[in-house]
């Protein structure tokens, strides 16, 4: 029957006149559900988007009442030709990485040891794995400011009492390794999520599958690797596609863990939305703040685009 | 026999180790909010002497965390309903309706999904001090529900998929208009999926600290998890106990989802990650 109705009703721009009387309608009630949330991002997202690549080809202050003058690149390699900016690419690229693969293995690991074998009871593993997703991010970073403290923290403790009594390093004072720090907390929240998204995909895996691989005499390991493996590809590449863009832009890990002196020590922790974020609400430098959102919305959308590519291009055929 | 056994303590042994980093600082934390500050700075991997629940008063009422938690859930409660319903309608349009620039607008929303907000982030400090809504709730409420609209957006475009088109032209034929459609057969058959995005619009902007961090400026109207942020050790006496105590407080939102909606909140998500 819908068939038919699509037959009836073609689906190229007729004029408003030789419309039926149900397409009329139905342009009436989407103009009336489209119009509000569009309005509403309009001016939030697609006005400010916009005008973000326009800033970044002039030299403003993010004060004076008009533009300044049209420079071109000018803004952007002012904005790329320093040591935070280098900073901030490599971190977030190695970010990137360690977004995608570590806390995705974690979880799907974790979440097939708990749902795969006979290990009891279950839900007060999937409570430990999930735990740390109790806290948001930025609480969870707040709270590893004292968890990394080098006297009463509680690592640094945990060190001490296992009779370490020298080693007391600096996690968030040592700018060698406050990065990996900050990594650290992002992997130990975003785990739990992966580990959540996977326990629910390994539920929902048809248990006759694993009977039978069990009558076939398969291990564990050739369980994990032929059944479960496969079967959550596609939610796997949903959480690697999130761990991606939020691996891109920790903030909200980098900005309770390192203020004051954000991104520090010496620019150790930066990323590019603590430049963003210092640039246009501490330093007034809005041409540079948008020069940046423009480098750091490519590089987004690219490794973004490469990873679905490459995920479509080695998807299985059946 | 004695090698299923080993296997068996061999798994336990395993789990347990990788569960360990991911129990224990959230087990110090909770310790340590019913602890003394001196008695963290001293060993604070020692159980305190007694329960120190009075940390729970301070913070709540000293530190004025009552306050924090009244913004984020006025914040949170009002991006909740917005997005329920803004995602709701943009959702079925796009997804059930035929009209000039559908697969436009659908591009447009893929491409903000993909958006970071720090790539406009000035210039949407700018829109805001021009509507002359800088240092207020309404300006992290509206800027929270745009930014974030497309994904539930998404999210509902897939649930209305799956509902059969029949449906619709079952209620068509008995004389519904196309409102009737959408508001009395499709909405109530997307429940589940409404479900899902009212929790996940909730938790978002409860946990949310950029936009807060960006347009709050008065302490008053900070919400909980800017708030826990902004007390961080940076002054000559640390008061790491209201900090504790305060982070637990902010679980509530989540503990709650945990225990009662946890299964159909990820099944809900799934569906729409996807078809994304």
């Amino acid at each position: 029957m819908s068939a038919l109705a699509s037959k009836l009703h073609p689906r190229p721009l007729e004029s408003w006149r030789s419309a039926s009387s149900k397409t009329r309608e139905q342009w009436l009630l989407a103009a009336v559900l489209v119009a509000p949330a569009l309005i509403m991002m309009g001016i939030f997202v697609f006005y400010p988007a916009t005008q973000t690549i326009g800033l970044s080809f002039y030299k403003w202050d993010g004060i004076s009442p008009d533009m300044g003058d049209f420079v071109g690149f000018k803004t952007f390699t002012r904005a790329t030709d320093n040591y935070p900016f280098s900073q901030a690419i490599k971190n977030s690229l190695l970010w990137g990485v360690v977004g995608l693969f570590v806390p995705t293995i974690i979880g799907l690991v974790a979440a097939a040891l708990v749902e795969d074998t006979n290990l009891r009871p279950k839900p007060l593993f999937r409570f430990a794995f999930f735990v740390p997703y109790f806290f948001s991010m930025a609480v969870a970073a707040a709270l590893f400011t004292r968890v990394y403290d080098p006297s009463y923290g509680m690592i640094n403790q945990v060190i001490h009492a296992l009779g370490f009594t020298d080693v007391k390093p600096q996690w968030l004072g040592d700018g060698r390794i406050a990065i990996y720090a900050a990594m650290g907390v992002f992997v130990w929240h975003e785990t739990a999520f992966c580990y959540i998204v996977f326990t629910a995909a390994i539920q929902q895996i048809d248990r006759s599958l694993y009977d039978a691989a069990k009558v076939d005499g398969a291990s564990e390991v050739q369980v994990f690797r032929y059944i479960t493996i496969p079967s959550v590809r596609d939610v796997a590449t949903f959480v690697m596609t999130i761990m991606l863009i939020v691996g891109l832009t920790p903030f909200a890990v980098v900005f309770p863990l390192t203020t004051p002196g954000l991104g520090g020590p010496y620019y150790s922790t930066e990323i590019l939305p603590t430049l963003i974020f210092k640039k246009a609400r501490m330093g007034y430098n809005a041409s540079e703040a948008a020069a940046l959102g423009v480098i750091l919305l490519l590089l987004v959308i690219g490794i973004v685009s490469v990873f679905l590519w490459l995920r479509e291009r080695t998807a299985p055929k059946d | 026999m004695l090698s299923t056994k080993l296997m068996r303590y061999a798994l336990y042994g395993l789990v347990i180790l990788l569960a360990l980093p991911f129990v224990f600082p959230s087990l110090w934390v909770f310790m340590a909010s019913f602890s003394t500050n001196t008695q963290i700075t001293m060993d604070s991997l020692a159980l305190p002497d007694r329960l120190y629940v009075e940390n729970y008063v301070h913070a709540w009422t000293g530190a004025k965390f009552s306050t924090f938690v009244y913004n984020s859930l006025a914040v949170s409660g009002s991006v909740t309903v917005l997005i329920g319903l803004l995602a709701t309608m943009l959702g079925y349009a796009v997804s059930r309706l035929d009209f000039p620039g559908r697969r436009l607008l659908l591009l447009l929303i893929m491409m903000a999904i993909v958006t970071p907000v720090f790539s406009y982030l000035e210039p949407l400090t700018r829109v805001v001090r021009q509507l002359g809504l800088s240092n207020s709730r309404t300006a992290v409420i509206l800027t929270t529900t745009a930014t974030f609209l497309p994904v539930p957006t998404l999210l509902m475009r897939s649930f209305f998929l799956t509902l059969p088109e029949e449906l619709g032209d079952a209620g068509r034929v008995e004389g519904a208009s196309e409102w009737g459609v959408f508001r009395h057969i499709m909405v109530p058959l997307a429940r589940s999926g409404v479900l899902t995005v009212l929790i996940f619009a909730f938790l978002w902007s409860w946990n949310d600290l950029l936009l807060p961090a960006v347009f709050l400026q008065a302490p008053d109207k900070y919400t909980i998890a800017y708030a826990i942020t902004t007390l961080k050790p940076a002054g000559f006496r640390q008061d790491h106990v209201t900090m504790f105590a305060a982070s637990i407080i902010s679980t509530g939102p989540m503990i709650v989802v945990y225990l009662l909606l946890m299964r159909r909140f990820i099944a809900g998500l799934t569906v729409g990650g996807l078809r994304g």
